[in-house]
């Protein structure tokens, strides 16, 4: 019985030692090796003082060694921490800091980031490079190659912590959330179970490691002895190029955010290409626009095509099989039902059931569940809903934040956010913590941020300030200035500056008359 | 201004908000550079600028990972005259 994630990888090393369990770049990584590596690796952490519970982190891009990091930290009984490759200094120095990360797992074309986080504070190690002007032990991989292949001997449990992901938090710094092996393995099985995943299946790995969809292909991959192919960032931005790679690497499986699809549909050029090894194509993140999916549909028709829904706080939890072709008077795709496995209510503002057919917040109760986030009790004490069914008995739900209602069919569909959350890319974005990075600068008296241009499906992020008596600001200055807080995908596109802001009857800032502002130079 | 220059000064105007000057050899898919969406922003400038449809095929990697790569594609279409 596999219990640990990581268990999944020593499990099929045995079964089938010779299939790649991950490629990149036309090259593979065997279960076999890949266990060997992620072994070394382990004896190296626990030898530089990691243990069970400690958190590591993984500050690469796609590469072999991404899943030798992933894999090797739970082996050494931590939790991975996903770094995005992309994030300025600032944010990422918070995250080591606030999660009480000493080692990280690299690789040499980071040296100039990693020099600048190692200056500020003691790092036991980083592995993956060996360069002199990091201030903290370095070690290459060829250094871990030397180390002991044996299995590490580690007291773990699968309600021990396997990973942290963070995310826009709304008071203007990130939120961890916490995954044990028991909810990542759950949501892995669901999954794997779901859409019938086996050995034979090759899984596309469009998202980024510290993007929560990740955990398909790293987990429900490997969970049943299949490849994943991790796509390279630069391939992503290049639609025609990953049309030739799925059509190369014969991909059966395709998970990504909406827009990935529609570029691929747009630019791609697939009319070209022979994508007739993709059985499922699965997108979440945001909603897919009708018109590209009805597009994509007569395309490729041969796929099986699915709506997945899910913060990263439980995974997933609704599913929705998209009929083909598409009903024609069919205007919202679902979201779906709960997962076999989870159970879901939609409540009031009073935590009281609203009635059929009325929009409240879903609230959700499943085995595929975070922990909580890292040190923020403050968050843990709002993000969940309890009831005690009876004496001793204690539900928790989490709170997702988005208001749906349940339609006639008994499925769900998807009305709006509770709070100022939008979403751009499927990136989660805040618009509070836009704010709150504009309110730093000393020239903003005022600033908004709102959803601005939709340009083929995405919407993308525009603000608004006003400046303090005397003071002089440009918008280009301020995008600089956001770009060193604020992941890149939560950067406006547009600073709009004004003199006064349009106001609501009672004084407040009138935010949908900023709408109007929309891709205005 | 030749249209290589321009496109430098798109790039770091428009896509990189002015943060970094862009050399002809810079890779423009690195992490820090430009995004899936600034691609697009960029291919279409191009479009714009010349005049022309870069057919879907040709959005690729080999052609447009550099400034002086994208302008050698662009040479070779015999586009690049108009300007």
């Amino acid at each position: 019985m596999i219990y640990l994630l990581h268990q999944a990888i020593e499990e099929h090393a045995r079964i089938r030692p010779n299939q790649d369990a991950f490629r990149h770049n036309g090259k593979g990584i065997s279960y076999r090796e890949l266990d060997i590596r992620a072994n070394r690796l382990a004896n190296k952490l626990r030898a530089l003082g990691v243990g069970t519970g400690d958190r590591v982190g993984i500050y690469m891009n796609k590469c072999l060694e991404m899943p030798v990091a992933v894999f090797g930290i739970m082996k050494a009984g931590a939790a991975y921490v996903p770094l995005d490759p992309s994030a300025p200094t600032d944010r990422l120095a918070f995250i080591l800091a606030h999660c009480g990360i000493d080692v990280l797992i690299s690789h040499k074309n980071k040296t100039p980031r990693l020099a600048e986080l190692a200056a500020g504070r003691t790092l036991k190690g980083i592995i993956g490079v060996h360069q002199a002007e990091i201030a903290a032990p370095t070690f290459s991989w060829a250094q871990v190659e030397e180390i002991s292949a044996a299995h590490p001997d580690v007291s773990l449990m699968e309600d021990d912590l396997a990973y942290i992901m963070y995310t826009s938090g709304s008071t203007g710094v990130p939120k961890g959330i916490m995954h044990t092996h028991a909810s990542g393995l759950s949501y892995a099985r669901g999954a794997a179970d779901l859409y019938g995943l086996n050995p034979g299946d090759r899984l596309g790995n469009h998202s980024p490691l510290h993007f929560d969809m990740s955990t398909l292909e790293f987990f429900s991959g490997p969970l049943v002895g299949a490849t994943t192919v991790l796509i390279p960032r630069e391939y992503a931005k290049l639609p025609a190029s990953m049309a030739g790679l799925i059509e190369k690497e014969r991909l059966t499986i395709w998970y990504s955010v909406p827009f990935a699809l529609i570029q691929l549909l747009l630019r791609g050029a697939i009319e070209n290409r022979d994508l007739s090894s993709l059985r499922w194509i699965l997108y979440g993140g945001e909603s897919f626009p009708i018109k590209y999916l009805r597009d994509l549909m007569n395309r490729l028709p041969g796929a099986r095509y699915g709506n997945v829904y899910g913060p990263a706080e439980v995974n997933q939890c609704t599913f929705y099989l998209l009929p083909t072709p598409l009903p024609r008077d069919m205007v919202n795709v679902p979201l779906g039902s709960m997962w076999d496995n989870a159970t879901g209510r939609i409540l009031d503002e009073n935590d009281r059931e609203v009635p059929p057919g009325e929009a409240g917040e879903l609230v959700v109760r499943t085995p595929t569940m975070m922990q909580g986030y890292w040190n923020r009790p403050d968050l843990n004490e709002k993000a969940f809903f309890r009831d005690s069914p009876f004496p001793g008995y204690t539900r928790a739900y989490y709170r997702t934040g988005d208001l749906v209602l349940r339609g006639e069919d008994g499925l769900m569909y998807f009305v709006g956010r509770k709070d100022r959350q939008i979403k751009t890319r499927g990136y989660r974005v805040e618009l509070d913590e836009i704010e709150a990075a504009l309110a730093t600068c000393p020239e903003v008296l005022e600033a908004a941020a709102f959803s601005g241009e939709i340009f083929e499906g995405s919407a993308s992020v525009e603000a608004a300030v006003t400046l303090k008596e005397g003071q002089q600001a440009d918008a280009n200055g301020l995008i600089a200035v956001l770009k060193e807080k604020l992941p890149w995908y939560a950067v406006p596109r547009q600073v709009h500056l004004l003199d006064s802001f349009p106001r609501t009857a009672t004084g407040k800032i009138d935010r949908r008359a900023l709408e109007a502002l929309r891709n205005m130079q | 201004m030749t249209f290589e220059d321009q496109l430098k000064q798109f790039i770091s105007q428009d896509l990189l908000n002015g943060r970094v000057e862009v050399d002809s050899e810079d890779s423009l898919l690195e992490d820090d550079m430009v995004d899936s969406l600034g691609m697009l922003r960029l291919v279409m400038h191009i479009e714009e600028k010349l005049g022309i449809k870069i057919p879907h095929e040709d959005l690729i990697i080999e052609n447009f990972h550099t400034v002086g790569v994208i302008v050698n594609y662009l040479d070779e279409r015999g586009v690049l005259t108009k300007s």
